[in-house]
């Protein structure tokens, strides 16, 4: 592990905003911090960068102790949300801004700067200023800007927000070419969790500074265990009951079948199931209910049920797009089912 | 029905439009325009014997700009000028600089203080710093306590220099508010980028605070400029037989000399100097890329 954070803390006053923390980062590793604001990730960025002292714990790097290394000596950059470009100076100068500073040979940073520019398609825009770039360019700048350091770790603070959705999408799949390319470990903070999916290879999910639950994208989908995350992952169902047989949690909708740890029957538990995992059609545990609302999506078209059995508690349900247009339509009844393997306790 | 309207109020818009913008233009008109205008035409006629000739003439230039005596204080004036903002800014980004570094209420209350002589009589300030220059003033008192002066100097006051110190302390708040207020401006995340990719202090002095201060900087310095340019009653106070400027050569001919249209002239040369700063200053701010 070569970026290792133990116990790290911050507080200000009785304030805590980040709870003892231990976390570890691999070389080369696309790491998403994610989480609603207050959640105590951009702390976490701050601290590794060096821009805000932690109240407790440490931070190393490859077994060095970075804790009470100034931000200008520790060998990990940030794109900051707002770029933070230097408005006074060119594309090409703001490239050349660490390697200038770091006092590094003319010559060797020369190449490398070309090459920098070259990685991220900004050789053309190189006498240009900040004010006359677009978004898009903008981000790229910061992104050479720290690049071009050579840093060990890249740290992104909500790069993207600030952009609009296309943009973005073409700026994630760049952000995880680049990562690909230069091979240098990435801690990327975002609060949009589409995001977190499509680049990370670890999400880490944090909330009320602490983390929530860590994993790989498919397991934070497929798998939350807690309440939190399984909400935070698009619009899950969310269904409470009690274990009442190994396999089987008694609902409100009745007897739900769910693939289950080993758990004692009797305990109250939190079901969540993910909208694409229904589909139209009966079965021994297929819930019946009317369509609320209908929404043509494209890829999928979006239902609201309402259950009949429980008409308050609505359900999400995707089903894949049909061009041969059948889907329900409003005021329809439909049965739905799922696999018992789509169903998972997350919480009990 | 929306269309209609519009024709409507068509015709009325412009008139009333028109009838503001006159009422708008004739305050400042009556108060800066037409009075520094009467001083122009004014500076084109002559006096004889505390006679106003009225008969077009470019004697009053002339005899300025062929006259040592006059030309030179001019020049003299204008060096002077350059130290005062030279001095003031000196004086001022430091005092700016170091107000802006401090954090929360600390920072507020000195920018207050930084001010304050604002709100205090010109003449009262006068006073002080006269006082403070002089033989048994202040400065002298701080010398002769720490042993670099064997006895009390009158090198500070009635002089050149006295009015170049009086000066640049006096407006000293004109230089700070500006320079206070670039720095302001300055995104945090600069610094923190600055920082973050390896700059120490001093680089990110150097690189990205002054040159995002400069605008400010440069803008506080023209308000020592042009203020000392037109100060006469400081280099009346402190100046003594010495400090002889070209506000008080203009003073002199509206009262003793008695000679308006020669006063107006050079009323008219130190207006276009001054403006020629305000241009020039304007034109350094424009080509700042911020």
């Amino acid at each position: 592990m070569a970026l290792e954070l133990r116990e790290l803390s911050k507080s200000y006053g009785a304030l805590q905003v980040l709870n003892p923390t231990t976390l570890d980062i691999a070389n080369g590793e696309f790491l998403t911090l994610l989480g609603p604001s207050g959640s105590g990730k951009t702390t976490v960025l701050r601290l590794i960068g060096g821009f805000t002292a932690p109240s407790g714990g440490t931070i190393a790097y490859d077994g060095r102790d970075m804790t009470q290394l100034p931000a200008n000596q520790r060998p990990f950059n940030t794109v900051f949300q707002d770029y933070a470009l230097f408005p006074h100076m060119t594309v090409l100068q703001n490239v050349s801004y660490g390697p200038l500073v770091q006092r590094r040979s003319v010559l060797s940073a020369a190449k490398l700067i070309e090459e920098t520019l070259e990685i991220v398609g900004l050789s053309e825009l190189r006498d240009r200023y900040p004010s006359q770039l677009s978004g898009g360019q903008k981000q790229r700048v910061a992104l050479a800007r720290a690049i071009v350091c050579e840093p060990k770790v890249i740290l992104l603070d909500e790069p993207l927000a600030a952009l609009d959705a296309n943009l973005r999408h073409q700026m994630q799949l760049f952000l995880k070419q680049i990562q690909r390319r230069i091979r240098t470990t990435f801690v990327f903070v975002t609060h949009d969790q589409d995001e977190a999916i499509t680049m990370s290879d670890r999400i880490v999910v944090m909330n009320q500074g602490g983390i929530e639950q860590q994993g790989s994208p498919q397991e934070l989908y497929y798998r939350p265990r807690t309440r939190f995350v399984a909400g935070f992952f698009g619009d899950n169902n969310l269904i409470e009951g009690v274990l009442v047989e190994p396999q089987a949690v008694e609902t409100p909708l009745g007897r739900l079948p769910v693939s289950c740890k080993q758990m004692s029957a009797g305990q109250k538990v939190l079901l969540s199931i993910r909208p694409e995992s229904f589909k139209l059609g009966k079965s021994g545990h297929s819930v019946s209910a009317t369509v609320e609302e209908a929404m043509f999506g494209g890829a999928s078209t979006r239902l609201l049920l309402r259950p009949d059995k429980v008409p308050e508690l609505k359900l999400n349900v995707r089903l894949p797009g049909d061009r041969r247009l059948d889907a329900p339509q409003i005021g329809e009844h439909v049965n739905v089912t799922y696999d018992p393997i789509d169903a998972v306790i997350v919480e009990s | 029905m929306l269309s209609l309207s519009r024709v409507e109020t068509a015709g009325a818009r412009p008139v009333l439009r028109l009838a503001i913008f006159l009422v708008a233009a004739a305050v400042p008109f009556a108060l800066i325009l037409a009075p520094i205008g009467s001083f122009m035409v004014l500076s084109l006629f002559r006096a004889e014997k505390h006679q106003i000739i009225h008969d077009p003439t470019l004697v009053n230039y002339v005899n300025f700009f062929g006259n040592w005596t006059y030309f030179g204080t001019f020049l003299g004036t204008l060096l002077l000028c350059l130290e005062v903002m030279g001095l003031s800014l000196l004086l001022g980004y430091p005092i700016a600089w170091f107000i802006w570094k401090r954090r929360g209420g600390v920072r507020y209350l000195l920018l207050l203080l930084a001010v304050v002589p604002l709100f205090m009589s010109y003449i009262v300030k006068l006073y002080t710093l006269r006082a403070m220059l002089g033989l048994n003033g202040l400065i002298n008192q701080v010398l002769l306590g720490l042993g670099l002066f064997e006895r009390p100097s009158r090198i500070f006051l009635f002089n050149q220099r006295a009015v170049l110190m009086t000066m640049a302390v006096i407006y000293l708040p004109f230089v700070i508010l500006p320079i206070f207020l670039a720095l302001e401006r300055i995104p945090r995340s600069l610094l923190h980028a600055s920082t973050d990719l390896g700059a120490g202090a001093w680089d990110t002095f150097r690189r990205v605070v002054l040159p995002l201060s400069l605008p400010g900087t440069i803008a506080g310095g023209l308000f020592a400029f042009v203020l000392a340019l037109g100060d006469f009653i400081t280099p009346q106070m402190v100046g003594g037989t010495t400090g002889f400027t070209i506000g008080r050569v203009i003073y002199s001919q509206f009262g003793l000399a008695y000679d308006w249209p020669f006063g107006a002239a050079m009323a008219a040369i130190l207006l276009a100097t001054a403006l020629t700063g305000i241009i020039a200053a304007g034109f350094a701010i424009s080509r700042q890329k911020v």
